[in-house]
């Protein structure tokens, strides 16, 4: 297996390492719990078709802190600072979902560095769920913290 | 819960539930699943020792639950269809520690005729116990 490289050091057009996962009824109840998100849409299938994946739980599961290839050094964060996010379809409790990742810029600004990945979720039938436009910024390790400017 | 309308003019606010970023919600959204003998996992949102260590001053919630909670606005304003078509662009402008306050807000900026619909655009934020906004962006939604 190739040793990981941190995040940071992707370059334009690589990708991470892609994620699968199957939400199931509890890891839904767990997010629901974490954003007070007491809808019955999240918790009861209706007319045959299961309860919808709690979004926060989808945007959550496609940071780029999740792919498996995803390594920063010790002391060293990923931070969210901006992006556009569109939805497709609902994501359906139950259904495996696969998450892909591509470098698609890298700048800088007030020597800080922003790194830019556009993130999808594709259900195991093919239907896009959504499709992210991230913006990370990096702090600690080799970068300054959140204080320095 | 005010609900924008096909009569929304342009000005009026409609907000979500207020929700608190308890140290218990913070684990459970960004502490890892299923939970198990090392959970929470300890990271900048969910360790305050990980967070000093990367150089932030105390845990920082992750953005991806204000996002969370302007998605469920969104739902509340405009029907789950809005999982259909729904965009946002967002910024977070504000680190959010435990125990801090949201409340999810949007003020309609645009009203379009689409036919026998009407697309509105918004400009939504999360703001916090002190009113300073932490998230701010804009979303579409048709009604």
């Amino acid at each position: 297996m190739s040793e990981k490289k941190r995040i940071d050091l992707y370059q334009v057009g690589e990708e991470l390492e892609p994620l699968e996962f199957c939400v199931t009824p509890e890891w839904n109840a767990q997010f629901i719990e974490a954003l007070e998100a007491y809808y019955p849409r999240y918790e009861k299938a209706a007319k045959g078709i299961p309860a919808a994946v709690v979004p926060g739980l989808l945007i959550a599961n496609s940071n780029v802190t999740r792919s498996p290839s995803f390594k920063v050094d010790p002391g060293m964060a990923a931070v969210h600072t901006k992006e556009d996010v569109e939805f497709f379809n609902p994501a359906r409790v139950g259904k495996k979902l696969k998450v892909t990742w591509k470098v698609i810029e890298y700048y800088e600004r007030r020597g800080r560095p922003f790194q830019v990945v556009d993130t999808w979720i594709v259900d195991e039938d093919g239907t896009k769920i959504l499709r992210r436009i991230i913006t990370d910024t990096f702090m600690g390790g080799p970068y300054k913290g959140a204080k320095e400017s | 819960m005010s609900k924008i309308t096909k009569d929304s003019v342009i000005g009026d606010e409609v907000s979500g539930k207020l929700r608190t970023v308890s140290l218990e919600r913070i684990n459970c959204f960004s502490g890892g699943y299923p939970k198990g003998p090392n959970w929470p996992a300890k990271n900048i949102h969910t360790d305050l020792e990980a967070a000093r260590q990367c150089g932030i001053d105390t845990r920082a919630a992750s953005g991806a639950m204000f996002e969370g909670y302007l998605v469920d606005l969104m739902i509340d304003q405009f029907g789950e269809e809005w999982l259909n078509y729904g965009k946002m662009n967002l910024a977070f402008i504000k680190i959010v520690d435990k125990d801090y306050t949201l409340i999810p807000k949007a003020v309609v900026k645009a009203k379009t005729e689409k036919g026998s619909r009407v697309e509105f655009t918004l400009e939504i934020c999360c703001e916090d116990q002190n009113g300073d906004k932490v998230v701010v962006g804009t979303a579409v939604g048709v009604v």
